[in-house]
């Protein structure tokens, strides 16, 4: 196993997934204390339209994709700032919006067509060393605007409107937050896979804010969850010949059942 | 003669085409400490939106330190009702610390550390609100009224011009270890202020006067409460009816009605 780590595709993998954990668990920690995982859902959908708008005007896929899932997303914040009541069916509508647009265009483009699919389900062992320093460079952003506004987010995801007026620009950091997420999921989902990276925003950051006692400490727990589902998974997969990403869901999911029978034995018992 | 901290002129406020206050003038000097009474619906919350800068007046004037309401926010501090679920959750990891220094936050002030000098603040406002030693627990795990302590602590921390507070007698502990009306009159002295209740048992909490409202407002420069405002509070109701007779029942020393014969 130790000698198989010399492989370039390991060693891509191996990087990909520690990437990705300290992203998750970063942009997951807020995402799930400020209540936006459905928000972050739809960003990532909406992100097909960028697709089929790139293959319609013949651009390169990833800044377009990126580009138009900001835009998205950027709408979706703006809309649900000023009414919080239909947040759920503003987000829902621009979900399918997006993805219908997305194949409407490659419906109507010439010649080949991809697999609309295939394009954004990545698989974490055969991550181009290019999309490392996309993930790479990702992480350096959410750290900084992390750093930069965490008193803000902290008192926005606690109490908006006492922020307001406290002055914290609480619509700056909705929209801020709400793009980081997108951009962030679009990535992800090159290297992760839609469903691994849904399991790494949402597994280790629930566990991780339900102990920690400050938002700070649920992002480093997050991450280093998602560290220890990422390698331990890929050395199932490695070792058994599973895939990847089920292998790592699949330590995820385990942790996070166990996790709750004390709870539950509780319940049930006391 | 100190500018006033609040004056309101002529103040009306629709929602969807219906009046919610109309002809609202008030003046909150310094050093004052005013209770505005009101029953659910009546614009009470609406009224201290306006204050804040949430909502903006649909006629007539606000100033607020002599100020566009909302422009001079960090002056006030401001307890709202509840958290709207947010106290409930259990999945928002903060300490009761962090929630008292959110009141130190100003526009520009982000950042991810708080100074040791904020920090001692902060555990000044809570031995304020007799809660030290709490400050290290998760404001999850905090009982209702200990709760709002820590928001009374957050809105107390930045040493206001102006505190606000909206409800304060929603959320005391039923055990009653702990006086919000005793915390209220001390912490009041000294600061000027404006409490929203319902609940006309917060005359006791050291107000110098009183206001009721709902729709429109009625002053009292006394906590005490007027024929007036009690018909603002409960209605105008015929001899026939029993809250006539309770009405009159009314200590004259709350209800302030002199002479009760001449109604």
């Amino acid at each position: 196993m130790i000698a198989d780590l010399s492989l370039p595709f390991m060693q891509n993998a191996v990087l990909a997934a520690l990437l990705a954990a300290v992203c998750c668990g970063l942009i997951g920690t807020l995402v799930v204390a400020n209540r936006m995982v459905f928000l972050a859902g739809g960003a990532a959908h909406a992100a097909y339209g960028g697709v089929g708008l790139a293959y319609f005007l013949a651009l390169p896929v990833l800044p377009v994709t990126v580009g138009f899932t900001v835009v998205a997303a950027l709408a979706m914040a703006a809309i649900t700032l000023r009414r919080i009541e239909d947040t759920d069916t503003v987000i829902g509508v621009l979900w399918a919006a997006g993805m219908a647009f997305g194949i409407i265009l490659l419906d109507l483009t010439p010649g080949y067509k991809p697999d609309l699919m295939s394009y954004l389900f990545g698989s974490i062992i055969t991550v181009p060393t290019a999309d490392l320093y996309a993930l790479a460079g990702l992480d350096v952003v959410l750290l900084a605007a992390t750093l930069r506004y965490y008193n803000g987010f902290v008192a926005m995801a606690f109490d908006r409107e006492f922020a307001a007026v406290r002055g914290v620009p609480v619509g700056l950091l909705h929209c801020l937050l709400t793009a980081l997420a997108a951009v962030s999921v679009v990535l992800l989902i090159r290297v992760a896979g839609l469903i691994l990276v849904i399991a790494l925003l949402s597994v280790a950051p629930s566990l991780a804010v339900r102990r920690a006692a400050s938002l700070g400490w649920a992002m480093v727990w997050a991450a280093a969850l998602n560290v220890v589902f990422c390698l331990s998974g890929l050395v199932l997969a490695y070792q058994f010949n599973l895939t990847s990403g089920a292998a790592i869901i699949a330590v995820a999911a385990g942790v996070f059942f166990i996790s709750l029978a004390p709870g539950l034995a509780r319940k049930r018992y006391g | 003669m100190t500018e006033p901290v609040v004056e309101i002129r002529d103040l009306t406020f629709a929602y969807n085409g219906q009046d919610v206050l109309s002809d609202i003038s008030l003046t909150v000097a310094s050093g004052q400490r005013l209770a505005v009474l009101g029953p659910n619906g009546g614009g009470k919350t609406t009224l201290l939106k306006l204050i804040l800068g949430i909502l903006t007046p649909t006629s007539g004037t606000i100033t607020v330190f002599g100020d566009v309401p909302g422009r001079q926010s960090a002056r006030i501090g401001y307890v709202p009702q509840r958290l709207d679920g947010v106290a409930e959750r259990r999945d928002l990891p903060v300490r009761v610390r962090e929630v008292v220094l959110m009141g130190l936050l100003r526009p520009g002030r982000n950042g991810f550390r708080y100074t040791a000098e904020e920090v001692a603040r902060a555990d000044a406002a809570l031995a304020r609100v007799e809660m030290p030693g709490l400050a290290d627990k998760r404001f999850c795990e905090l009982s209702g009224g200990q709760k709002q302590r820590t928001l009374i602590a957050r809105a107390l921390v930045a040493e206001p011009g102006l505190l606000i507070l909206d409800e304060p007698t929603a959320n005391i502990d039923p055990q009653g270890k702990f006086c919000l009306y005793e915390v209220l009159a001390r912490i009041g002295e000294g600061v000027t202020s404006l409490v929203v209740s319902h609940d006309l048992s917060i005359l006791a909490a050291g107000v110098t006067a009183a206001a009721c409202i709902n729709g429109r407002l009625s002053y009292a420069p006394e906590p005490r409460l007027n024929q007036d405002m009690l018909d603002l509070l409960y209605g105008v109701h015929s001899h026939t009816c029993p809250m006539d007779a309770f009405l009159r029942r009314m200590p004259p020393d709350l209800a302030g009605l002199t002479p009760l014969e001449t109604r």
